[in-house]
């Protein structure tokens, strides 16, 4: 297991510091993250302006127009470290939202294949990538999209050497070793494996309901539904 | 009323910026030359990060069915209105029925058009920035309307002064190809850094531009786990060639960090044509915080003199 302990702090140009573990992709490490953004979020530093949770590191970014009391922020957040440990979880993450998913032919232009290349029925492929309770690494590439940690290896797929032009929205791919879910229809080089039928980012959302329905840090499990389920609970515009 | 008879190569509504969504995977989007955009809106009496418009290269042709008051900064896109030519940095009065027209930016990338009192646009995440690669907005097309929010301001006669973005102390000197870097803690910087030279690349836009010429070294082996990044980072491509990221770039990457381009000279970037040349320079932390404060005196000087210009007209 990497190393979780207190985190590097790096200025990245002026605005921007970056709290940087020693880079990896682990649940664990990915934790002490989300742990870290939560407490200071709760610290309100004067000037900051979004603090953006990543696989081992987190920047916090600060308004480009302000003047800023550095060593200051640094001994705010170093302070942090005393009430932080490896057996906390993040307060958002208790209950993991469960997040219908169609594992279909229909949905899921590579499901039949992923499954021949994997040497597994798609039922097997289908139990095998339900059965974890996945954590949300962070969102990024595109507004709400997820990367999700806790995959089986066993399921690990290489990126298509062509990417689509258009993927749907909700649909949920395979990338290496992590599995993740486009929000908006985008081009897109994953191995789609199943589809929600959910809205994953809105920005008119209405508050207090935020944009993205899946935040950094939540847990999530998949629920296959059917093809008919799917078409009821969609959300996607038709 | 604004009617958009011919809508140029990419012509965009920008404010100041949407902060505060990073986190979702939300960008900053927002002005590419944000005192560019600042000085327009100062130059009209609106607060400097109003909405207005962002020209890129090739501008629009506009037809006003109101009166409005306006002014360009950034590049000189060679403005015509009703074919008598309006030059950045001055406010002009537009009255009803008139074109405006926006033909070219010979030198910079590009221009902001500003209108007292704002565009009124539907605001996404609090800010009314085109965000194209997020789908928030889209850039104007041929038959857009666009309203003004407020109604036209008195006339204001013929101005006989204009007012260009103040630039630091410290640039003094410095080439125009020059940006300056703070270095990343983690970058392995090639010796002969400041030495090299790369043209920008045809391929580049609000989201990134891409540098052609010399190659640079990547550190070996080292897994590449994707880390936030930010507007103003200079990322190297495996290829080994740098890529500075605009306002529009992602919230996460994957390529190894060189440095961050300082806020005094983050402007630029929006700035930058294909076949502009640039190099970097290496700058500690003192050296960007001193350029900072020098510009950041420089917009207080020049705030104050439009203040007090405006009191004199008024």
């Amino acid at each position: 297991m990497p190393d979780t302990a207190a985190p590097r702090l790096v200025w990245q140009g002026e605005d921007c510091l970056c709290l940087r573990w020693p880079p990896a992709i682990d649940t664990a490490l990915n934790t002490q993250v989300h742990l870290w953004n939560e407490a200071i979020r709760g610290l309100s530093l004067p000037g900051m302006v979004d603090a953006v949770p990543c696989y081992s590191s987190l920047a916090l970014h600060f308004d480009p127009q302000a003047q800023l009391d550095r060593p200051a922020i640094e001994a705010h957040v170093t302070a942090l470290a005393a009430g932080i440990s490896n057996d906390l979880r993040p307060s958002g993450s208790a209950t993991p939202v469960e997040l219908p998913v169609c594992y279909h032919a229909t949905q899921a232009p590579d499901l039949d294949a992923a499954a021949e290349r994997l040497g597994l029925t798609v039922e097997a492929l289908i139990e095998r990538h339900t059965d974890p309770v996945y954590q949300v690494a962070l969102l990024g590439f595109a507004p709400g999209f997820p990367y999700l940690l806790g995959m089986d290896p066993g399921l690990a797929l290489p990126r298509h050497s062509q990417p689509r032009p258009r993927v749907a929205a909700g649909s949920v791919g395979i990338a290496g070793g992590q599995t993740g879910i486009y929000p908006q229809p985008s081009p897109g080089g994953w191995q789609l494996v199943g589809r929600t039928p959910w809205r994953l980012f809105d920005p008119q959302r209405a508050p207090p309901a935020p944009p993205a329905r899946l935040a950094p840090g939540a847990r999530v499990r998949f629920v296959p539904i059917s093809p008919g389920r799917f078409a009821e609970l969609s959300e996607h515009p038709t | 009323m604004i009617e958009v008879a011919r809508p140029g190569l990419q012509t965009t509504v920008q404010d100041a910026g949407r902060f505060g969504h990073r986190a979702l995977g939300v960008g900053q989007a927002g002005a590419a030359d944000a005192g560019a955009l600042r000085l327009a809106n100062l130059l009209v009496g609106n607060p400097p990060g109003c909405a207005a418009l962002e020209i890129t290269l090739l501008g629009p042709t506009l037809r006003f069915t109101r009166g409005a008051l306006a002014a360009l900064a950034g590049a000189d896109p060679g403005a015509l209105l009703n074919g008598r030519r309006v030059k950045p940095g001055q406010p002009f009065d537009i009255k009803a029925g008139s074109t405006l027209q926006l033909p070219r930016c010979r030198h910079g990338a590009r221009c902001y058009l500003a209108f007292a009192g704002g565009l009124e646009v539907t605001e996404v995440l609090g800010s009314a920035s085109t965000d194209l690669g997020a789908g928030f907005g889209h850039a104007l097309q041929r038959g857009d309307r666009l309203r003004l929010r407020t109604p036209r301001p008195p006339r204001l006669g013929r101005v006989r002064w204009w007012a260009e973005p103040p630039e630091d102390r410290q640039r003094m000197g410095l080439p125009a190809e020059v940006l300056r870097i703070l270095p990343d803690a983690d970058a392995a910087l090639p010796a002969d850094l400041t030495a090299l030279e790369w043209q920008v690349d045809g391929r580049s836009s609000r989201k990134a531009l891409r540098l052609q010429g010399p190659a640079l070294a990547i550190e070996s082996a080292a897994e590449r786990v994707s880390a936030p990044v930010a507007p103003g980072d200079v990322q190297i491509l495996p290829d080994g060639e740098p890529l500075l990221l605009g306002v529009e770039a992602q919230t996460v990457g994957g390529y190894p960090l060189l440095g961050r381009v300082i806020r005094a000279d983050r402007d630029r970037l929006g700035q930058l044509r294909p076949g502009d040349s640039v190099r970097f320079l290496l700058v500690d932390r003192a050296a960007a915080d001193a350029a900072w404060r020098s510009l950041q005196a420089g917009w207080f000087r020049l705030e104050t003199a439009l203040a007090a210009r405006r009191a004199g007209a008024g």
